[in-house]
């Protein structure tokens, strides 16, 4: 018997596979494993988003947080030159928003937003899905607030969050040490350490590390 | 921005429409009182004694209407839909500010494609920021105001509104100064008439007024 693979049924991700898998997309989630650490956490006191750099021979670092407007960043692993494009299509979104409601976009909607055309690859012919998972960082209406978007589309509302090379060991340490009450200081260490979990036995060094603290007063 | 003569519009059609109202709307210290006839006229015909002008649009968000019925009503509809979608999505629903902006959009997108909606309304609520009173105009301009009134009766509803409105107004004060600007308005101007539908905005939603409430507060 041959297996899925053989088949053909990974070849796109437009596809299913007998069992009802999408196997395109689950090489995307792969992908997204082998970039580098990305780490997002929230409590009532704020957001903290924080990554690891990783330098490639001479180059600077690239950067890790971006700003898709003024209330929200965003952090991504993966593939970067698709993370380029959700960051880029996201900035967008926020900026239509402005200009239809008034007022800055919700986390979630802007979540809803990337999540949605993210979805359109993995649903149509000759495409490939995005290489990158994608958190969202900021403050809204309903506080601090944690949205991921995972190379399938899927919108997730999350208290932390850890994706990219290493992201099974900083789950686990994130899982243990999350509480709701959280101070900002505590949340900055937790998602520093966590991703010196992420990093195994490597040396971190503390200016390889990105961080964007979003504290909430309210 | 109340004055719509539709005999001006060069390549459209000349339509007799529907447009004497008049609409107070006023903020008070912790929300909002909303007023309307009940009037629709066509020139010197009155189409409907019964026309509904004030909608509510969510929990906290009410609109009303003035000009060209059927433009107003589906711009009512489409918002409300929107809103609909917006919730569903999040969980949570958008504010006041939010739909002001929206119909606002919706309103400015058209009059640029040359075919306005035929409208002039009110965006009232309550939202985070506290009560809001929103002009809209056909060309998708939007104000935010202490007391507006749009329609035909609305400069006589401005006179009242301009010389009793004041900060901080307590909820049965707002609603003696807006209906007097609708009943002055309703006895000055003959395309408004008909009756008043009144309602009020506050923490616990829109509460709108029966006919005896009504009688009442402009008996007190």
């Amino acid at each position: 018997m041959l297996g899925p693979q053989s088949m053909g049924y990974d070849r796109t991700s437009i596809m299913y596979s007998p069992e009802g898998r999408i196997i395109q997309t689950e090489y995307a989630r792969e992908s997204v494993r082998r970039g580098s650490i990305a780490i997002g956490i929230k409590s009532k006191k704020g957001v903290v988003l924080a990554g690891l750099l990783r330098v490639v021979d001479l180059n600077e670092p690239d950067k890790k947080i971006h700003k898709i407007s003024e209330n929200i960043h965003a952090i991504f692993a993966g593939v970067a030159a698709d993370g380029r494009i959700l960051i880029s299509r996201s900035r967008l979104e926020a900026e239509i928003f402005r200009l239809t409601y008034g007022t800055q976009i919700d986390i979630v909607g802007l979540a809803i937003k990337t999540g949605d055309y993210v979805q359109l690859f993995t649903q149509q012919g000759g495409l490939r899905p995005f290489g990158v998972g994608i958190l969202f960082g900021g403050l809204d209406d309903t506080g601090p607030c944690l949205q991921f978007v995972d190379p399938g589309g899927s919108v997730a509302s999350c208290k932390a969050k850890a994706m990219g090379e290493g992201d099974s060991e900083a789950i686990a340490f994130l899982k243990e040490k999350y509480k709701d009450e959280l101070t900002i200081d505590e949340l900055v260490e937790i998602a520093k350490e966590a991703i010196r979990k992420a990093a195994r036995d490597a040396e971190v060094d503390e200016a390889n590390i990105a961080i964007e603290i979003i504290p909430y007063k309210g | 921005m109340n004055n719509m003569n539709l005999n001006n519009m060069q390549n459209g059609p000349v339509i007799e429409a529907k447009h004497g109202t008049t609409t107070v709307a006023l903020r008070f210290k912790d929300g909002v009182v909303v007023a309307a006839d009940k009037r629709a006229s066509m020139g010197t015909f009155i189409a409907s004694k019964k026309t509904e002008k004030i909608h509510d649009l969510n929990k906290y968000t009410i609109a009303t209407i003035a000009g060209l019925v059927s433009d107003a009503q589906y711009l009512v509809n489409l918002t409300k839909a929107n809103i609909n979608l917006y919730e569903l999505g999040r969980g949570y629903p958008p504010t006041t500010k939010m739909i002001g902006n929206l119909l606002a959009s919706v309103m400015y997108e058209q009059y640029r494609a040359y075919f306005p909606y035929y409208v002039s309304m009110l965006a009232c609520g309550l939202d985070k920021e506290g009560p809001h009173v929103f002009t809209l105009d056909m060309a998708g301009g939007i104000t935010d105001e202490d007391f507006a009134s749009t329609g035909s009766g609305s400069m006589i509803a401005y006179g009242v509104l301009d010389s009793t409105w004041k900060e901080d107004l307590t909820k049965d004060a707002a609603l003696k100064i807006g209906l007097t600007a609708l009943k002055t308005a309703i006895s000055r101007d003959t395309a408004t008439g008909d009756g008043m539908d009144v309602a009020v905005v506050d923490k616990k939603g829109i509460k709108r007024l029966t006919a005896e409430q009504v009688k009442a507060v402009l008996e007190e």
